[in-house]
């Protein structure tokens, strides 16, 4: 492997086209700044900065919509270190809808805590275009400046409560185990570059697909890199930040980076391992099995015995995790020409995903109280009698987690299950099913406590009201997650259109 | 042929009447009350209406289940699943019983949780719709969203109302029947990749089957087991025992019925009883027939258990509702062994019966809720001689006694009959068992009865007052159905009886031979 | 001017690096030194890279690595801002003492 030398790539110019199909991530980078430059100029009026990140992430969201259209069967830009197609379309769609939502909840909520300054939205914004280069990293280079530039926006934001312990407690937390993420990943890089002489992974793909055998060297670069990955997707083993930083980080930081980071690392960990690593499925779908049932174990048995919302959706997410990386371990399998695989399974989760969490931790964000999160079991009791409509909500967000129909949630499990089934690992599926069993007892347990009677009828609760803005960012999600639980067919086949216009490193596989 | 869309209307309607109720202010429980009854009688009307045009549909002759009114359309059409509703005289007779005892439901819940009311009615027609969808389902895929989904608001109405310890029992059923469907949902999963028509649609899953494969055989020991069909049959066939139940699935049963109060256990022990049943004869016989013929033993054995089982422990209770919950679980064994028997004879009784048991259960349910309130015990030993102080009650509770245990002139007199001539024909020692509970059912019943109401009043009974008007005029339509059904049972055997034989020819179709060999 | 002569020695010497960063990680509690390991990881892949790249001649390990020694930094900048802020709150910094959140 060591002896080839690549040729060199030839100088030449990115043409303007180029720049021209990166209009969503010039958008949301351009966005950026000015929101940096913005809080200058508007004082104390801060609610003008959620007004302009709405705008330009809205207008990212339509450059994205025009990208899924013009991209067609998609092509790289910049010598083949970025990907124009639906596939990075699909994944900043949800992205931008899930950051837009986490915008439209934090003035009011940033405000009760006490903690609202302008550069957050500037942050949110930088994060959302890390995850965006993510989406469309084709590049182990711009997939490393991807994962650090939403990981160094997140590691502030987790701090963003600059007085609280609990919310700096959390920012060094993630700080210190998401850098030694970044180690391993950088790590397994390099191995994976020496091995295989590219960076790029279209090139990477073909210089795999034309060895036989497997080099230890190259298997270790793989696993390494898996391991970055995971702790970002917050993956048992490497899960143990997560409910620490969930709890800490103020709670709307918390929604916007449950919801999206794992988007980001699952698309990334599509494009690398289904696709670019497709030749090495043998040596690492064991791995990968293997690490999917453990975050299903791990994650709903430790969200059992949970007492804070916060902490229980926490595990739950990791959990959910494990679900969507059994679409990840099936790879391109398929026994039959049934257009269910694992790609699509996993687009549909992780739209289905995002539109419920960010419900769920919209409503604790909502709920908020000044100074504190109100979120144990305790103070959601009799939320149904004070907020009919906050509580029917949360109720149709927690079923969606749980995987019950006529919800986004089922049809998200279902299709990842089935595409299990497809290549003949019925017994994955089966292990997603034990799991979500075991979650039906804390979802529905939350469920129910919202409509128990209070314990003391007189007592007064500290719920903040809702907000117009929060009222809308819970009225889309709920609708997301009921209307998608019934019109599956237009997630769906977006998902497979993304899956079939995926920017493969080898033309045909398998 | 109409173009009103009848099925989709029993579905929808009382969804919409739920969201209806939202509207209303909670303390307005007269108009609360009112609006759920009127959307409980308009769905059943359409289901009387389409049940008396149903013999009168032309069945076509190219679709293996003659279903009529059918509706379809597209729903993801990427993986063939579609929105497929259809009526036959299995689904026709039981989409009556569920629409009528909701409407009985509606009309005897009780004023006295008033501010919870309209969460208890919404909640009620929620069900409503989604066991309707169950029933009317002819898409794998759409009845499971029905069936699992039909759990959301049970789970609300059973762990939101009725005795103290109803949190822990509600909770073991739920799990209990997720754990079932979540393993239903990979047989069905592994059914649509097998079969050639990549579809969840029934009918064509029957047409094409999956191809027949071979015994599986243990490496090492060689040891054979089973097909991977026999394995998804059992897939399904956990799923349809849990709610049934069958015996060894039984456990969550009597607690949860103890627990509820009387106006959930109309529906719940009336109608969702019945799902599992239904499960078994729509998609067990249908998508499994050589599977079926495997286990028919097995599962004829496990329902005999349960009618001897459940007998025995109705004679052992005291407590009322306890005695009434084995009583129901010795019943569905009846039904479930009516189902294994493979006969037309045996299937038709089963099917008659789903519909005698809900009416006679809904009956007993309702008294011994009436009995409850006004004496404040369910314990059989501290009541007697209540025929002095509630006459009209006590004739009531006598029909549904004898009804109970099918004494002939009522209604399961005939349903049970017809099981047992099935029973014969699949093997007289069942037979004979089965024939062993009943006579613990007269026992028990009598038992239960002859406590209640004979004898010099006891403490508790004292100052009992009769039942009211309203709560008469709720129990006579099921008390008149009782006899009216046992003198003139044609009606619901001439509907029943050709949904049977057609789910029997499709049970006994030729299987082609397995090949046996690794 | 380099011979591949010596690149085993530099790829071990990057796995040596790798290896004492994530041991420091694991072992020690000052997040300050935890830090220090984490970068020393980065370094790490720095180094391989470089290496690499000098060995297949291609320039693609060079580029990565000055993307890395930037990434680096700003790592650095945000986590001293963090520390500071922790300090600042009047907190010990001992890992194992962040344990207000394992209620």
């Amino acid at each position: 492997m060591l002896a080839q030398s690549a040729p060199l790539v030839p100088l030449v110019t990115p043409s303007a086209n180029d720049l021209l199909d990166l209009l969503p991530e010039l958008i949301v980078g351009f966005g950026f700044i000015a929101l940096m430059l913005l809080d200058l100029v508007v004082g104390r009026q801060r609610w003008w900065l959620a007004v302009a990140a709405i705008v330009f992430l809205a207008a990212g969201f339509g450059a994205s919509v025009w990208g899924w259209f013009d991209s067609g069967n998609g092509h790289t830009l910049y010598f083949g270190s970025f990907a124009y197609d639906k596939f990075s379309m699909f994944i900043n769609c949800v992205l931008l809808f899930s950051s837009a939502l986490v915008i439209l909840i934090s003035p009011h909520y940033l405000n009760r805590r006490g903690i609202h300054h302008g550069e957050y939205y500037a942050l949110i914004l930088a994060a959302t275009l890390g995850m965006m280069l993510l989406a469309g990293a084709m590049s182990l280079m711009v997939i490393f400046l991807g994962i650090e530039g939403l990981s160094l926006s997140l590691y502030i934001l987790s701090g963003f409560s600059r007085t609280e312990e609990r919310s700096q407690e959390a920012a060094l937390k993630y700080l210190l185990l998401g850098g030694f993420a970044s180690g391993f990943l950088l790590y397994g890089m390099a191995l994976v570059y020496g091995e295989t002489g590219h960076t790029q992974l279209q090139q990477i793909g073909a210089a795999l697909h034309s060895t036989t055998q497997a080099d230890p060297m190259l298997l270790a670069g793989v696993v390494l890199i898996f391991v970055g990955f995971a702790f970002k997707a917050s993956l048992v083993p490497f899960h143990t930040w997560t409910p620490d930083v969930y709890q800490g980080a103020p709670t709307s930081v918390t929604t916007f980076m449950s919801v999206t980071t794992k988007v980001a690392a699952f698309a990334v960990i599509v494009r690398v391992f289904t696709y670019t690593f497709v030749s090495l499925y043998s040596h690492w779908e064991v791995i990968v099995a293997v690490v999917a049932i453990a975050s299903i174990v791990v994650g709903n048995v430790a969200a059992l015995t949970q007492t804070h919302v916060k902490r229980m959706l926490a595990y739950s997410s990791i959990a959910q995790a494990g679900y969507i990386l059994i679409g990840v371990a099936v790879g391109t399998l398929s026994n039959t020409s049934s257009s269910i695989t694992g790609t699509t399974g996993v687009l549909y989760y992780l739209a289905a995903y995002a539109v419920t969490q960010i419900g769920a931790f919209a409503v604790i964000t909502i709920m908020a109280g000044r100074g504190e999160d109100l979120d144990s079991y305790d103070g959601l009791r009799g939320l149904a009698y004070r907020r009919p409509f906050v509580a029917a909500a949360m109720g149709l967000f927690l079923l969606s987690l749980g995987g019950f129909p006529p919800t986004v949630g089922f049809f998200g499990k279902f299709f990842v299950f089935a595409a299990a089934v497809n290549a003949n690992l019925t017994l994955l599926a089966l292990w997603g099913i034990a799991g979500s069993a075991i979650s039906v007892f804390y979802y529905l347990r939350v469920a129910l406590l919202m409509y128990q009677r209070p314990k003391d009828e007189q007592q007064e609760y500290p719920w903040s009201r809702t907000t117009i803005a929060g009222g809308t960012a819970l009225l889309a999600a709920a609708a997301g997650t009921l209307v998608f639980g019934i019109l599956v067919a237009v997630v769906f086949n977006g998902a497979q259109a993304a899956q079939n216009a995926i920017l493969p490193a080898i033309a045909s596989t398998r | 042929m109409n173009r009103v869309p009848w099925l989709t209307l029993m579905i929808v309607l009382p969804i919409g009447g739920a969201m209806l109720l939202q509207l209303v202010p909670a303390r307005m429980t007269s108009v609360i009350r009112g609006v759920t009854v009127v959307f409980a009688t308009a769905v059943t009307c359409i289901a009387g209406g389409l049940l008396f045009n149903l013999p009168h549909m032309a069945a076509s002759g190219t679709q293996p289940l003659s279903l009529a009114f059918q509706e379809q359309r597209d729903w993801i059409p990427a993986i063939s699943a579609s929105y497929h509703l259809g009526l036959d005289g299995l689904s026709g007779w039981l989409v009556m019983l569920n629409s009528g005892l909701f409407l009985v439901a509606a009309l005897a819940v009780s004023r006295s949780d008033a501010e919870r009311l309209r969460r208890y009615c919404a909640l009620m027609l929620v069900s409503e719709g989604a066991i309707a969808g169950t029933l009317l389902a002819a898409d794998l895929l759409l009845f499971y969203l029905f069936w699992e989904g039909m759990l959301i608001p049970l789970y609300f109405i059973l762990s939101g109302f009725g005795g103290p310890r109803r949190g822990q029992a509600t909770l073991k059923f739920i799990v209990y029947t997720i754990a079932g469907s979540l393993l239903m949902l990979v047989a069905i999963l592994w059914l649509y990749f097998a079969s050639g028509a990549h579809s969840f649609d029934l009918e064509s899953l029957i047409i094409n089957p999956p191809p027949a494969q071979s015994v599986m055989v243990i490496p090492g020991i060689n040891v054979s087991t089973f097909t991977p069909q026999d394995l998804v049959f059992i897939g399904f066939a956990i799923a349809f025992a849990i709610k049934l139940p069958l015996v060894p699935f039984h456990t969550w049963l009597p607690e949860l019925y103890v627990q509820s109060p009387a106006t959930t256990l109309v529906f719940f022990a009336g109608i969702v009883g019945k799902m599992g049943a239904y499960g078994f004869i729509r998609y067990g016989l249908t998508l499994f027939p050589s599977s079926i013929n495997t286990f028919k033993w097995l599962f004829a054995a496990l329902a005999v258990t349960g009618i001897i089982y459940g007998a025995l422990m109705a004679l052992s209770e005291r407590d009322i509702k306890r005695i009434l919950a084995y009583a129901s679980l010795s019943h569905l064994g009846f039904i479930a062994l009516g189902i294994f028997t493979l006969t037309t004879n045996g299937i038709s009784g089963a099917i008659i019966q789903m519909v005698n048991h809900g009416i006679i259960i809904a009956a007993l349910f309702l008294i011994a809720g009436y009995i409850e309130r006004r004496t404040g015990t369910r314990d059989l030993s501290e009541m007697a001689g209540l025929e002095k102080r509630m006459p009209w009650l006590y004739v009531l509770f006598l029909v549904a006694t004898l009804a109970s245990l099918g004494m002939p002139g009522t209604n399961s007199f005939v349903g049970e009959f017809a099981v047992m001539l099935g029973a014969f024909q699949l093997g007289w020692p069942l037979a004979v068992v089965a024939l062993g509970g009943t006579v613990i059912a007269c026992w028990y019943m009598l038992r239960l009865h002859q406590g209640l109401m004979h004898d010099p009043l006891k403490p508790a009974t004292e100052h009992v007052h009769d039942i009211r008007l309203s709560e008469g005029l709720v129990l006579a339509p099921l008390v008149a159905l009782i006899i009216l059904l046992g003198v003139f049972p044609k009606p619901v055997g001439d509907i029943a009886s050709p949904a049977a034989s057609q789910y029997v020819s499709l049970a006994s179709q030729p299987v082609a031979p397995p090949s046996f060999g690794t | 001017m380099l011979t591949t002569d010596v690149f085993p020695y530099l790829l071990g010497l990057s796995a040596f690096m790798f290896s004492l960063g994530a041991a420091g990680v694991l072992i020690r509690r000052n997040p300050l030194v935890v830090f220090m390991c984490i970068e020393l990881m980065l370094n790490a892949g720095n180094v391989a890279l470089v290496a690499y790249g000098r060995f297949l001649n291609s320039q693609e390990g060079q580029i990565f690595a000055f993307m890395v020694i930037v990434v680096a930094a700003a790592e650095v900048v945000v986590g001293l801002a963090i520390m500071t802020t922790i300090f600042r709150l009047g907190r010990k910094l001992d890992v194992d003492d962040l344990s207000e959140l394992n209620e």
